[in-house]
C-alpha cells in the first residue's frame, strides 16, 4: 500500500531524511520510532503529500504522489487518515460536526446518514455523549480519540498517526494505542504510527523502524529490533 | 554626516542608510571611502541588494497567497454558505462600534461646524458640512479603520489560531483546500460587509449631525433635512463609496495573509493579529491618500 524508496529531504542544509526506503502492505501496522527531532513527522508528512521530497519516490495505493498536482493531491488525501499530535479538530465546530465534515465534503450521503455514521464512529472511540460538545470542552485524550474517529470516517486505506500517546498518562496511552490497532486492523489500513513511546510501539506494531540521523538504524519485528547490534538502537531501547 | 566616537573612529551615527543621496555624498568623503572599504557588508547594505531581496521575498508570499485566492474564485469554488456565515459574524462584530463612532463623529463635526461657520455667520451650512464630510471622506475611512480593528483582528486571530494548532494542515489532510474553505469566504465577506457598514455609518453620522444642528444650533428640522438631501449628490456618494471596495480588499487580504501564515504557538497568534491590524491601518491610510488624489483628478466637479 505504501512504498517509499530513497526518500531524501534536507531543511536548510541539514539532511533530515537520507535515502529512506520501506514498504507497508495493507493491514500492517508499523511503528516509526526515534528521538525527538529525527524526522518522524517529516516522514509522515511526505506520505500524505504535505512535504515534497528532494529525492526519492513515494507510492501510495498505486499513485506516485510526488507527481500529483495540488488538486489531485487533495483528492488523493481522501484515502489517507492523518492523526495530528493534538488532534487538530476544528475548534469552531462541535465534535459531531468535526466528524461529519469529511463526509459532507467527499460523500453523497444524506444528512441523516451522516449523523448516523458520525454517531457510530464516536461510539467506536467511546465518546457516545460528546457529539454536541466543542473540542475545548474535552480532555486531551478525548480529543485524540475524536480526531482518530474523524481520520478514519471516510473509510481510508492508509492511517498515519503522529505521536498518538504523547501527553497522556500510561493507562490512556495504552488504551489509545490498542484502539488504533483495533480500528486500523478492522479497516484493513496500512498504518504508520510515529512515536517515542517504546512500550506501546511494541505492544501494537507488527514491525518497527528506528530512525536515526536520516536512516533506519534497525527495522523488523520486536525481536529483531531488540536484537540489533546498532549502538544507537541499544541506547534508545535501554532508555 | 559621520563623526568620531570616543575612540576616534568614524561611526555611522547620523547616516540614514535608506537615503541614497546621503550615502552617495558620504562615499565622496575620504573618510567615507575608507569606512566602506573596511566594511564590505555595509556596501552591500548601501546598495540595498539585501533590502531588495528581502522586499521581493516579502512581497512574493502575499502575492502568491492572493493568487491562490483568485484561483479558487476563478474556478467558481466559492462556498456561499460559509461566506454568509462570515458576513453575519463580521457584521455583528463591527456594527455597534461603527454606529457609535459615526454618531459621535457626525455630532463632533456639527459642533465644530457650528463654531467655524458661526464666524462667517453661516451656521445654516452645518448640514452641508456634516453630510459632505461624512459621505465623501470620513465614513469610508473611519469605518474601514474601525472594521480593521474589530473584524480584521477577528479574522487574523481566528486564522492564526488555526494555523498554529495544525487545523490548516488538518484541512489539507482531509482533502479540502484550506484557502477555499477558510480564506476565500472571509475575504468575500469583507467585500460585502464593509460597504454596508459604510452606508450605515453615513446615515448614522448624519443623524449625529442633525441632533446637534437641530437640538443645539436651532436650525429648523425640515430645513436641515432638506439641505442635507440637496447637498449630497451621486458623485459625492460614489467618490467615497468606490474607495470602500479597495479598503475591504486590502483589509481582507492583509488580515487573512497575516493570520494564515502565522507560526509559533499562542505567541504567534498575538503577533499575527497585532501585525494584521497595524498593516490594515497603514494600507487604508496610504491607499486612501492615493485613491483620493486619483478620484479628485478624474472627477473634478
Ligand atoms: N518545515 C520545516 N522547515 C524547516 N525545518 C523543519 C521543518 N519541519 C521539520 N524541520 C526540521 O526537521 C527535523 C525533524 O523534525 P520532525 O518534526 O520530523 O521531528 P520528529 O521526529 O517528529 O520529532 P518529535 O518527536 O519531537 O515530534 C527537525 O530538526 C526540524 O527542525
Ligand atoms: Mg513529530
Amino acid at each position: 500500500m505504501i512504498q517509499v524508496a530513497g526518500l531524501t529531504k534536507a531543511f536548510g542544509g541539514s539532511k533530515v531524511l537520507d535515502g529512506v526506503s520501506f514498504a507497508v502492505p495493507p493491514g500492517e501496522l508499523v511503528a516509526l520510532m526515534g528521538l525527538s527531532g529525527t524526522g518522524k513527522s517529516v516522514l509522515l508528512l511526505h506520505i500524505i503529500g504535505l512535504l515534497t521530497p528532494d529525492a526519492g519516490t513515494i507510492t501510495v495505493d498505486g499513485e506516485h504522489i510526488t507527481e500529483l498536482s495540488e488538486r489531485k493531491l487533495l483528492a488523493f488525501r481522501r484515502k489517507v487518515g492523518y492523526l495530528f499530535q493534538d488532534g487538530a479538530l476544528y475548534d469552531f465546530m462541535t465534535v459531531g460536526e468535526n466528524l461529519a465534515f469529511p463526509l459532507k465534503e467527499h460523500t453523497r450521503l444524506k444528512a441523516a446518514d451522516i449523523r448516523a455514521k458520525s454517531a457510530a464512529y464516536l461510539k467506536m472511540v467511546d465518546l457516545d455523549g460528546a457529539a454536541d460538545k466543542y473540542p475545548s470542552e474535552l480532555s486531551g485524550g478525548m480529543r485524540k480519540r475524536a480526531a482518530l474517529a474523524r481520520a478514519l470516517i471516510t473509510d481510508v486505506k492508509v492511517l498515519l498517526c503522529d505521536e498518538p500517546t504523547s501527553g497522556l498518562d500510561p493507562i490512556r496511552s495504552r488504551d489509545i494505542s490498542l484502539l488504533i490497532r483495533e480500528l486500523s486492523k478492522k479497516a484493513g489500513c496500512a498504518t504508520v504510527v510515529a512515536t517515542h513511546d517504546i512500550v506501546n510501539a511494541f505492544r501494537i506494531a507488527d514491525r518497527a523502524f528506528v530512525l536515526d540521523r536520516g536512516r533506519f538504524a534497525a527495522q523488523g519485528t520486536e525481536q529483531e529490533v531488540r536484537g540489533s547490534a546498532d549502538p544507537f538502537v541499544k541506547e534508545f531501547l535501554a532508555g | 554626516m559621520y563623526k568620531r566616537n570616543e575612540h576616534g573612529r568614524v561611526t555611522l551615527a547620523n547616516i540614514k542608510l535608506s537615503n541614497r543621496w546621503q550615502s552617495l555624498s558620504f562615499m565622496s568623503q575620504p573618510f567615507g571611502r575608507i569606512f566602506l572599504l573596511k566594511n564590505p557588508g555595509l556596501i552591500y547594505n548601501l546598495f540595498m541588494f539585501k533590502h531588495l531581496a528581502e522586499m521581493v521575498a516579502a512581497a512574493g508570499r502575499p502575492a502568491i497567497f492572493l493568487g491562490d485566492v483568485f484561483l479558487v474564485i476563478l474556478r467558481g469554488r466559492i462556498r456561499w454558505g460559509e461566506v454568509f456565515k462570515e458576513v453575519y459574524v463580521q457584521g455583528v462584530q463591527s456594527l455597534g462600534i461603527v454606529m457609535l463612532a459615526s454618531l459621535a463623529s457626525g455630532a463632533v463635526l456639527a459642533m465644530q461646524g457650528r463654531v467655524m461657520m458661526g464666524r462667517f455667520g453661516a451656521k445654516e451650512f452645518i448640514a452641508q458640512l456634516v453630510a459632505l464630510s461624512l459621505v465623501r471622506e470620513m465614513s469610508p475611512v473611519f469605518t474601514a479603520l474601525v472594521f480593521s480593528g474589530k473584524s480584521g483582528a477577528g479574522i487574523a486571530s481566528e486564522l492564526a489560531t488555526m494555523s498554529v494548532n495544525n487545523q490548516v494542515q488538518a484541512t489539507r489532510t482531509l482533502g479540502v483546500d484550506p484557502v477555499e474553505f477558510l480564506v476565500v469566504p472571509k475575504m468575500l465577506a469583507c467585500l460585502m460587509v464593509l460597504p454596508i457598514l459604510v452606508v450605515v455609518s453615513g446615515l448614522v453620522g448624519i443623524l449625529g449631525g442633525y441632533m446637534i444642528g437641530v437640538g443645539e444650533a436651532n436650525i429648523p428640522s425640515s430645513y436641515y433635512i432638506a439641505t442635507t438631501i440637496a447637498a449630497v449628490d451621486y458623485s459625492d456618494f460614489f467618490c467615497g463609496f468606490i474607495k470602500v471596495f479597495f479598503f475591504a480588499f486590502l483589509i481582507g487580504w492583509g488580515c487573512c495573509y497575516k493570520g494564515f501564515s502565522a507560526s509559533g504557538g499562542s505567541l504567534g497568534v498575538g503577533r499575527a493579529t497585532t501585525r494584521a491590524v497595524a498593516l490594515s491601518y497603514i494600507l487604508v491610510i496610504v491607499s486612501n491618500t492615493i485613491l483620493t488624489k486619483v478620484i479628485l483628478s478624474l472627477w473634478r466637479n
